[in-house]
């Protein structure tokens, strides 16, 4: 046989192993977060049937309805906090996977988080803050990137702040509507509390002055 | 052939090669993509994993051509160019003089208008015979005058800063007559007395380069170097090629594409023959400048053996092989610096606005577990298929891998492709202006 062929087949052979190999450590990962965010998807699901359940029962502004959404608003939020930070580890160690569909999963269960935290700060007293984040991956963004970081910090400093990352290269039709709302076009772009705009890269000190820094989340009765 | 005869000629495929991938590099810069890094290291690992293969299936496929036993051994000159080497020429004629052979030779030193203490040294070496130059006419020059003069069947081209092994005739003579046809036998360069940092680093590159990788190339016909530090030569090839290139920066390649293009063979004999080379980065920095120079060069030159049906192997592989690598190089070049620059550009970000700089780009902590790039994968095979000419290598000269190669091995691995594309583009930009101005 040639000899060229024969080398050929080998390496083919022995990439096979490897792309395998690649395929296998891609694929476990991947399995990991699907687990998670069914999890996640589950949660979603129960919480919404308890807020339809407290609208067809009691429709009455009440503590109970209070904590219901804050039960959405702020304990899934962190669960999902941790999911996403996950979630951007694998992705980066990712060679072959497909993260299409698991990061509009995740986008969906935020952008409900978002608005259940925006309807806790309408009909109840609480603390929280929220911080829309507009960011891409791709082309990437060295600026998105370190964003991400300084948000991070700032959650870590603050657990009444919450943040909802928003990817605007996700083909999920809900992201450009938001983006409207708010007349911002900029990547990385923040929205604090539904009204505060900022279109560029915000540093941690400016980030920290405009939020009101608690350190826990307190739901103040009516 | 003149030089300038030779410039006019590079308006050809080749060239335009180059300038694609030159302009597919511009255009990745600006649209750079660290994903794109990805995709290039799968295929440069891939492909240098294909060599490998093939490398390894040809060496155990191919019969060990043992060399003949000599009932008369060829005559034999040693010709040494020699400019202001002073501090090396004394250890260089011993180690020459020491070397084995059951006939007597000649040992000449052409010294090219040394202003040194060279005449002082020379005087210690009643046997060896010297050819002055009243003025510096370059390397190529004096030993085109030595070939006329000399009348042996094979002429030993030493460099002055090399200590040849005393076995290297015994071993390298005998390869001329395993083949029709050999114009050139080259041993197994490596580095002598590795002190500097810089220079056990490349006693790590010779030895997986000069080593294995040479020895299969010599069964396939692909030797296009005749490595200036020491290479036998056949006089009549000599003088029917007309001897060396007097205007190349790197006459020990041009020579060896001249020795193939006029369908002489090259050989190859597994002794170890060390030669000085630099100590520092700066020097490293020159020589290679040099190197590269002379090779982007050489490839034009003779880009008619480009796929050449005349020339069996070396024309069907290893020069389209040599322009692939060089061309990858250039491309290795964009999407190395550009990892770099988008890497600084983060750190600058990062530090600008006080965050703690973490990066673990193959190894990634995720509460407490960590998970591993894909691409570590690849990084593995890569490190492999280095590792196979690296041992082979070693092997043949009967060296043992050392605790002190570790170090400059694995800051190589990972410095080397850094440098080469670095010094690579530096080297085309230098060419191609240089051709710009004799167009």
């Amino acid at each position: 046989m040639n000899r060229y062929v024969q080398a050929g087949l080998v390496t083919a052979a022995i990439l096979a192993v490897v792309f395998a190999t690649v395929w296998l450590m891609d694929d476990s990962r991947i399995s990991v977060l699907n687990g998670e965010i069914d999890s996640l998807s589950l949660e979603s699901e129960t919480n919404r049937i308890l807020f339809f359940h407290n609208q067809v029962f009691d429709p009455s502004e009440s503590s109970a309805f209070c904590e219901v959404i804050d039960k959405s608003a702020t304990i899934r939020s962190n669960e999902g906090d941790l999911f996403f930070s996950k979630l951007a580890a694998f992705e980066n160690a990712n060679l072959l996977g497909n993260y299409g569909s698991l990061k509009k999963k995740y986008l969906l269960n935020r952008i409900e988080l978002w608005l259940y935290t925006t309807m806790l700060k309408q009909k109840c007293r609480t603390n929280v803050v929220s911080v829309l984040y507009f960011y891409r991956t791709h082309p990437p963004c060295a600026e998105c990137q370190v964003q991400g970081e300084i948000l991070e910090v700032v959650r870590e400093k603050c657990p009444n702040v919450k943040i909802f990352a928003l990817a605007v290269d996700e083909d999920v039709d809900l992201v450009p509507l938001i983006q409207a709302q708010y007349g911002v076009t900029a990547v990385p772009s923040l929205v604090i509390d539904n009204n505060v705009v900022l279109g560029s890269l915000t540093d941690q000190n400016k980030l920290l002055s405009i939020v009101s820094c608690d350190d826990k989340v307190v739901l103040f009765q009516n | 052939m003149t030089f300038q005869e030779q410039r006019i000629g590079l308006r050809n495929i080749l060239l335009f090669a180059v300038a694609l991938v030159v302009l597919a590099s511009i255009f990745l810069f600006i649209f750079f993509n660290p994903e794109y890094s990805k995709a290039y290291y799968i295929l440069v690992a891939s492909i240098g994993l294909y060599i490998t293969v093939f490398y390894v299936l040809t060496d155990q496929n191919e019969p060990v051509v043992l060399p003949l036993k000599l009932k008369r051994f060829p005559s034999v000159s040693v010709l040494i160019p020699s400019y202001n080497s002073a501090k090396s020429l004394g250890a260089c004629l011993s180690a020459v003089l020491k070397m084995n052979y059951p006939k007597k030779f000649t040992v000449w030193v052409i010294d090219d208008g040394s202003t040194d203490n060279t005449a002082e040294i020379l005087k210690k070496f009643k046997s060896v015979k010297v050819f002055r130059q009243p003025t510096n006419i370059g390397k190529a020059k004096g030993l085109n005058q030595m070939i006329k003069k000399v009348k042996s069947d094979l002429i030993v081209c030493v460099d002055s800063d090399t200590y040849p092994n005393p076995n290297v005739l015994l071993d390298c003579v005998p390869r001329f007559f395993v083949k029709k046809n050999v114009g050139a036998v080259t041993p197994f360069i490596t580095v002598a007395n590795p002190k500097t940092f810089v220079q056990r680093m490349q006693q790590v590159e010779y030895f997986s380069g000069f080593g294995f990788y040479s020895k299969v190339a010599a069964q396939l016909d692909g030797l296009y170097v005749a490595p200036g530090p020491l290479t036998v030569f056949s006089r009549k090839a000599l003088v029917a090629i007309k001897g060396f290139d007097e205007d190349n920066l790197t006459e020990d390649m041009e020579i060896a594409l001249r020795l193939h293009s006029h369908g002489f063979a090259l050989e190859y004999c597994p002794t170890q023959v060390p030669t000085d080379v630099p100590a520092t980065l700066m020097g490293l920095y020159k020589q290679r400048v040099r190197w590269y120079r002379g090779t982007i060069f050489n490839l034009v030159k003779y880009k008619n053996m480009f796929l050449s049906p005349s020339l069996n192997e070396f024309g069907r592989f290893f020069f389209p092989a040599l322009a692939v690598f060089v061309s990858m190089i250039l491309l290795s070049f964009v999407v190395i610096w550009g990892l770099i620059f988008y890497g600084i550009y983060q750190w600058f970000l990062q530090l600008q606005y006080s965050l703690s700089v973490n990066h673990f780009p193959l190894i990634r902590f995720v509460f407490e577990n960590f998970t591993i790039n894909s691409l570590a994968v690849f990084v593995v095979v890569a490190v492999a298929v280095w590792y196979v000419f690296f041992k082979h290598s070693i092997s043949m000269i009967h060296i043992k891998s050392t605790a002190s190669m570790f170090l400059p091995a694995l800051v190589s691995i990972f410095f080397y492709p850094l440098m080469i594309s670095f010094v690579y583009t530096i080297s085309l930009f230098k060419e191609l202006k240089a051709s710009k101005r004799s167009w």
